[in-house]
């Protein structure tokens, strides 16, 4: 009797931690399509593998947070402008059902503003005076949250480091930011190995064109 | 020892006793091509998987019975299916339905040009137009940069295809503008009333246009205000011209914002020679105010109003007398209030209604005559707009209008006036989003004349490719006469034009290319010599070719755009079908701008070229046969944005006609035909220098 009950809570705990395990296996395989993505085709099956788990799972906000910054990633691989906002679009969605499923998280408000800075770039002139500024906000509380996040530093500081002087950005407002990204990443610990910990390398890239002493170049 | 190793069994290997579905397929979107990256998997489950290069798809799930299958990619609608896993394999051949972007779908763009910020068949943005160099931040000058608008520097209004100024006009949110330009001295191009920042949408309209406007035989210009205001904000301008300022104020559901200006050319007029001789150097007061409110999520009225008061003298020569100085002097008034209402009702039906007012009064002494022109303008319009479908949609509506117009010279009075009623209904038939056919009719009625009449509209669209569309429009264009021919008891009807216009689009990256073709029936246009009778008739044709470039050379803007005229009429006092003086036969512009990053200014030019436009001479006996020297004219502009105390500012010196040509429009002969006198710009180099700064602005947070 005992032995079967022993084996009957094994059997159970063994369903239970194969579920979690799933999830977390899954979750991993994603992350390493995402890490290892070449072309476009990568990320997009990165994507569907995140949606799917999403679907699945129901309530956990992680993979929809990836979901929607694989499509934020998708808007600068692609030509069409209608393509780029389908993707924009999608992202937002995704963004929004994360933040009501785990309200208050910085790296879920983190995410919306990059989606948006993602589509304002679809259309720059029009767009850009009012989600500039959405964006920003969106940055904002994510330091409030958490103000050792390194990613809201890292994307103004990106963001300022391309707007021309005059529309309120340049070097001197966006390298102290950079370089606070790039203090934060040095001491940031994820809560797990699936929680986000991106940025780290592209936040140094561009803190190093600081230092450059040549005339700064503009990205289109 | 059985059981144990059951256990083992079950723990390390759950659930392979179940048997395993395969399933696999072909995922194609409607027009049959395979779609790659689509997400299929078993709703509920982790398993599926991406599609391939060809769109196929295969994997194994251990799920049974009934499940549902999803298959979803970006831009289209999500597929789902029940299916029945049983043990094997399970083919399935899937068709997903794009969602149709407003940005994808083709529209008709046959005789007209549109600038808005956000649809893909737009040629030019708002912001194009004030930064063209020589449209002085006007509307209507930067339209004679693209082609079909004809460059008359001595007349006021807007010219198009060989039509006179009465045959174009303005629409500001559904109503028409009886006054849309500054009353004119002679031989004054004068500005039009309102700046370019309070558009969001202009559309303009070099023929066959919506059977939703009439009473305009060439062309429409059709504005849509700015909805609620982004944020609070003050603004100041100083200029060469004048000064003004303005405050706009942003709530959660309103936005109101009021506006006061000032000119007085008289200090510049001392630093930069005019060939106009002036008495009194023209001073204007203008304020203006503005109120948006959302009424519901998805309602917003607006109302803007305009009162403008000017002053201004000159003297111009008689050609009959040359010791002799005409002198005039106009003071003018002018009222204008617009408002507007759009609501979506219930589902598929949205509503928009406008209403204005104006009224202006102008009061010319010439030479000691007192002549006075008081006219009021009431008009309402209703569209009622009904989605058919997807794309489809049916719309129709109607206006009213009453206009009542004194005028006297030296206390002898005439009275007009006009009760005209209007009723249109149009449908867009959306075939597929590569194909839409847009057919309707317009019913007029016009007190003055006793008459109606009914006009058809047609035009339709072809997708050639993703990037290039081809589209056709039909139409008749009824218009009431003149004011000054409405004489009661006249035996008057209504002029009009017929319109055929072909066209050829296409818009890559950042460069498109536009070409079209037309031609245009005039028809009972008004003779008043000898009789005043519908007797005059006439024709337009041409083409109109516009490229522009914003991709090949980096940070560089430009555009050409070449038109050709050939046109005559007989009407009014003409001696005989000619070309008219308002009518050029080749026009070339080409618009240039460029940003360079290090001194964060941009800089353009715009260099204008036409063939020589008719003029009367007595001593030839072919009527309009003689023809002005060619037009020249190069006008440069220069900005500088930076940032003062935190505040956005914008520099702005221009240059017109910088090489100081001395264009010639045509002559005026003495009576005897012995003597002549060259019509000339009111100024040959003209400078402007401005300075716009916006104070605190506060963006307003949702």
């Amino acid at each position: 009797m005992k032995k079967l009950i022993v084996l009957t809570l094994c059997f159970f705990v063994g369903i239970v931690y194969g579920q979690e395990s799933k999830f977390i296996e899954a979750m991993r395989d994603a992350l390493q399509k995402l890490d290892s993505s070449k072309t476009q085709q990568d990320i997009q099956n990165a994507s569907n593998l995140f949606e799917r788990i999403a679907i699945a799972e129901g309530n956990n906000w992680l993979p929809y947070y990836y979901a929607a910054y694989c499509n934020a990633v998708m808007t600068f691989q692609v030509e069409k402008k209608s393509a780029k906002d389908d993707l924009c679009d999608k992202s937002l969605m995704y963004i929004i059902k994360a933040d009501s499923l785990n309200a208050n998280n910085s790296e879920i408000y983190t995410m919306h503003g990059f989606a948006l800075q993602a589509k304002m770039i679809v259309n720059p002139m029009a767009r850009g005076r009012t989600l500039g500024p959405e964006s920003g906000r969106y940055f904002n509380k994510a330091i409030e949250l958490n103000p050792e996040n390194p990613r809201p530093y890292y994307l103004t500081g990106q963001s300022l480091f391309y707007t021309p002087k005059q529309f309120g950005g340049g070097k001197e407002i966006a390298c102290p930011l950079l370089e606070k990204a790039v203090q934060k990443y040095e001491n940031f610990i994820p809560e797990s190995n699936i929680h986000p910990n991106w940025g780290k390398e592209r936040a140094a890239e561009i803190f190093i064109k600081c230092s450059e002493k040549i005339e700064e170049t503009k990205e289109e | 020892m059985n059981l144990k190793k059951a256990a083992i069994f079950c723990f390390l290997f759950p659930f392979t006793i179940l048997a395993q579905t395969t399933i696999s397929g072909v995922v194609k979107n409607n027009n049959g091509e395979a779609i790659v990256g689509a997400n299929v998997y078993i709703k509920g489950t982790y398993d599926g998987i991406s599609t391939d290069a060809e769109g196929a798809f295969s994997f194994s799930t251990n799920e049974k019975d009934e499940k549902t299958i999803v298959v979803s990619f970006v831009g289209h609608t999500t597929y789902e299916e029940l299916i029945n896993l049983k043990e094997g394999t399970l083919q399935l051949a899937i068709k997903l339905e794009s969602t149709i972007q407003e940005l994808d779908v083709v529209t008709i763009s046959a005789g007209s040009i549109e600038a808005s910020d956000e649809k893909k068949s737009v040629i030019l943005r708002p912001l194009d137009i004030v930064t063209t160099a020589g449209a002085s931040g006007d509307i209507y000058g930067a339209l004679q940069t693209l082609p079909g608008a004809q460059i008359v520097g001595n007349e006021t209004g807007l010219f198009v295809r060989g039509g006179d100024a009465s045959e174009s006009k303005t629409i500001i949110d559904g109503t028409v503008v009886r006054h849309p330009f500054y009353s004119k001295e002679p031989d004054i191009n004068q500005r039009g009333r309102f700046s370019p920042f309070l558009f969001k949408g202009t559309v303009f309209s070099t023929g066959g246009y919506s059977a939703e406007f009439g009473q305009a035989m060439s062309s429409a210009l059709i504005l849509e205000s700015q909805d609620l205001a982004d944020a609070t904000s003050t603004n100041i301008s100083l200029m060469s011209v004048g000064c003004g300022a303005g405050h706009e104020h942003r709530w959660k559901n309103t936005s109101f914002g009021f506006n006061a200006f000032y000119a007085n050319l008289g200090p510049y007029f001392s630093i930069s020679k005019q060939n106009t001789e002036w008495i009194d150097n023209p001073v204007s007061m203008d304020g203006s105010f503005i109120l948006r409110q959302k009424t519901s999520k998805t309602g917003l009225f607006k109302i803007y109003g305009n009162f403008d008061k000017s002053h201004s003298a000159l003297y111009y020569p008689d050609i009959n007398n040359l010791s002799f100085k005409n002198k005039f002097e106009l003071d003018n008034q002018n009222l204008y209030v617009n408002a507007s209402f759009k609501e979506i009702l219930i589902k598929k039906w949205s509503l928009q209604s406008g209403m204005s007012f104006s009224k202006n009064v102008d009061k010319i002494n010439l030479n000691e005559n007192d002549i006075r022109d008081n006219d009021e303008y009431s008009q309402v319009k209703i569209k009622l707009t009904r989605q058919l479908g997807k794309l489809s949609k049916i719309r129709f509506g109607g206006e009213a209008g009453i206009l009542n117009d004194k005028e006297s010279y030296n206390n002898y009075e005439r009275i007009l006036e006009e009760n005209y009623t209007s009723g249109f209904s149009e449908v867009d038939v959306y075939l597929s989003s590569k194909l839409v056919v847009r057919a309707g009719g317009r019913f007029e009625n016009s007190s003055a004349l006793k008459k109606s009449n009914i006009a058809p509209r047609t035009s339709l669209a072809l997708q050639t490719s993703p990037s290039s569309q081809l589209s056709f429009a039909y139409g008749k264009f009824y218009q009431t006469p003149e004011d000054r021919f409405l004489k009661p008891n006249s035996s008057l009807g209504f002029e009009n034009a017929t319109h055929y216009i072909l066209n050829y689009q296409t818009i890559k990256d950042k460069r498109s290319f536009r070409f079209e073709t037309y031609y245009k029936k005039y028809n009972n246009l008004v003779k008043y010599k000898p009789d005043t009778l519908n007797s005059g008739s006439g024709f337009a044709k041409g083409i109109d070719i516009f490229w522009r470039d914003k991709k090949t050379f980096k940070y560089v803007d430009y555009w050409l755009s070449y038109s050709y005229l050939d046109t005559k009429r007989d009407y009014r006092n003409y001696e005989k079908p000619a070309m008219p003086t308002f009518a050029m036969n080749h026009t070339f512009t080409t618009v240039f701008k460029q940003y360079i990053a290090k001194i964060n200014c941009s800089y353009g030019f715009t260099y204008a070229f036409a063939t020589g436009r008719s003029y009367y001479n007595p001593n030839n006996p072919d009527f309009l046969s003689d023809r002005a020297p060619n037009y020249h004219n190069l006008s440069i502009n220069f900005s500088y944005l930076t940032m003062i105390k935190g505040n956005f500012t914008v520099f702005v010196l221009s240059c017109g006609n910088a090489l100081g040509i001395n264009n010639i429009y045509g002559y005026y002969y003495s009576d005897d035909g012995s003597v002549r006198r060259p019509i000339i710009a009111t100024e040959g180099r003209s400078f402007f220098l401005g300075m716009f700064m916006s104070i605190g602005r506060d963006e307003f947070e949702k």
